[in-house]
């Protein structure tokens, strides 16, 4: 990882700092500076539009993702770093279509006054990619402190950390996330459910048919003895977070299980502080009796 | 519906592309998450949309229900981004005065005031407004929720203002 300076760092609302995935960002920010990669936040960054902007105004929505990509080429970034799928498909998309769309480009130069060859070497990563293929399980390995004894962890990737355009893993059945965290000593539960949508923002519109995919989901790990779930999505978490509350309040015991960010328990494993990753202390204690210090050699 | 609109509809290029490719074998439909509320599956839809049904395509409630997981469109052996196409429909219907979808125009409503304001979202004070606008009763059942949030410092009712931030000003 020679050129460090030259990766860029999109939160995004969601794990930004007034965002519901706040801990998310910040775990993902605190795991790459301990493992000695310098991540710099796009200054001025903002919202990627998700698929909602789309909607409204399609030319609009690629020049609001785009303004990001116009931020990092000016500051000679060429590999930005995404926590969120829906952002890293903005950005992604984004990129794509000025390659493709002539009209949409000469939109870019006439507002940005930047053009395709200007972006063609901008490069976006979801985070996992990111810690997967380019700071190496053995660069993790090599920073393991505590390993996990026994703990089952759902591995919950919903849908579009992999769809459509991402090349890194198989879109239905992946591994990245296993394999990341088979350094952290975790047993991870699979499910046939692992890439199934948590239904998005259709919580919000279509509550009632969502919770029951949700309620499908939890099920598929819980059934199978997990005790805790993570994922690698902001909105699969806050999902979660409100499905389980409410499937609490209906049977009780069974959902009370941590919904966490996979970078809390990789951050866990190389010796980072909870209250640093923003492990809440419940969650905590419901994991942490599964930590053994592994001496160092 | 007028010939103007119908034109737009079948020049939009995602939608174009499904019609033109799609051999009706049903992966989309099979694949969906949601399609067992729907009223037409995506299959359907694009057989409809080949048959001139466009007011029953943006009257109806498939289009709002896709949650764009992207299933289909990995799956799918034409390669037709479904996803796509389905925003698509839901900015023709949105443009055109299709307003069936109640919630989901509040709530995109909700979302451009923020963008166009503030550049950035806040997805707690979003879900408060867009509560507040459709289901005041909800919102009030999701006070416990917010308190546990705001007991592990999530609950941040601050967004913070893009500088330098013309682009929703721009004529597309």
């Amino acid at each position: 990882m020679g050129m460090n300076n030259s990766i860029g760092y999109y939160p995004g609302c969601s794990c930004s700092k007034n965002g519901l995935a706040k801990y998310y960002g910040e775990s993902t920010v605190k795991i790459l500076e301990h493992l000695g990669l310098k991540v710099s936040e796009i200054e001025d960054w903002n919202c990627c539009g998700s698929s909602l902007y789309r909607v409204i105004d399609e030319k609009k929505a690629y020049l609001l993702a785009g303004r990001n990509l116009v931020l990092a080429k000016k500051k000679s970034v060429e590999k930005i770093v995404v926590p969120c799928p829906a952002c890293c498909i903005s950005l992604t998309k984004t990129l794509q279509k000025i390659r493709e769309d002539k009209e949409l480009e000469k939109k870019f130069v006439e507002v940005y006054n930047t053009g395709k060859e200007d972006l063609s070497r901008i490069v976006v990563k979801h985070v996992v990619d990111f810690i997967l293929n380019d700071v190496g399980l053995d660069k993790i390995e090599e920073n393991v402190k505590n390993k996990f004894e026994d703990l089952k962890v759902g591995v919950y990737y919903g849908c579009q950390i992999t769809r459509p355009y991402a090349s890194f893993d198989d879109p239905e059945f992946p591994s990245s996330l296993e394999r990341i965290l088979s350094t952290t000593g975790v047993a991870t539960i699979e499910s046939a459910m692992k890439t199934k949508c948590c239904g998005g923002l259709l919580m919000l519109t279509n509550e009632e048919e969502v919770l029951k995919i949700i309620e499908k989901i939890m099920n598929s790990y819980i059934d199978r003895g997990a005790q805790c779930i993570v994922t690698a999505c902001p909105l699969c978490h806050l999902n979660l977070e409100l499905a389980k509350n409410i499937l609490m309040k209906k049977y009780d015991v069974r959902y009370d299980i941590p919904i966490l960010y996979f970078t809390q328990i990789l951050g866990l494993s190389l010796g980072l502080e909870s209250r640093d990753l923003g492990v809440s202390r419940e969650d905590f204690e419901k994991i942490s009796r599964k930590i053994v210090l592994t001496a160092r050699r | 519906m007028s010939e103007v609109i119908t034109l737009r509809l079948l020049e939009d290029s995602s939608i174009h592309t499904a019609i033109k490719k799609c051999i009706q074998c049903g992966t989309c439909s099979a694949s969906c998450p949601l399609s067992h509320y729907m009223d037409y599956t995506p299959r359907k839809i694009v057989n409809m949309l080949r048959n001139g049904m466009y007011n029953e395509v943006l009257k109806s409630k498939t289009i709002w229900l896709c949650s764009t997981c992207y299933l289909c469109a990995v799956r799918c052996p034409a390669k037709i981004n479904l996803g796509e196409f389905m925003i698509s429909l839901r900015r023709h219907a949105l443009s055109n005065g299709y307003n069936n979808a109640q919630e989901y125009l509040k709530l995109i409503k909700t979302y451009a005031e923020f963008i166009e304001k503030y550049g950035r979202i806040s997805e707690a004070m979003l879900m408060i407004n867009y509560s507040l606008k459709t289901n005041p009763v909800k919102a009030i059942k999701m006070i416990p929720f917010a308190l546990n949030l705001m007991k592990n410092g999530l609950l941040s009712l601050r967004v913070e203002k893009v500088n330098d931030f013309q682009v929703v000003k721009t004529k597309t």
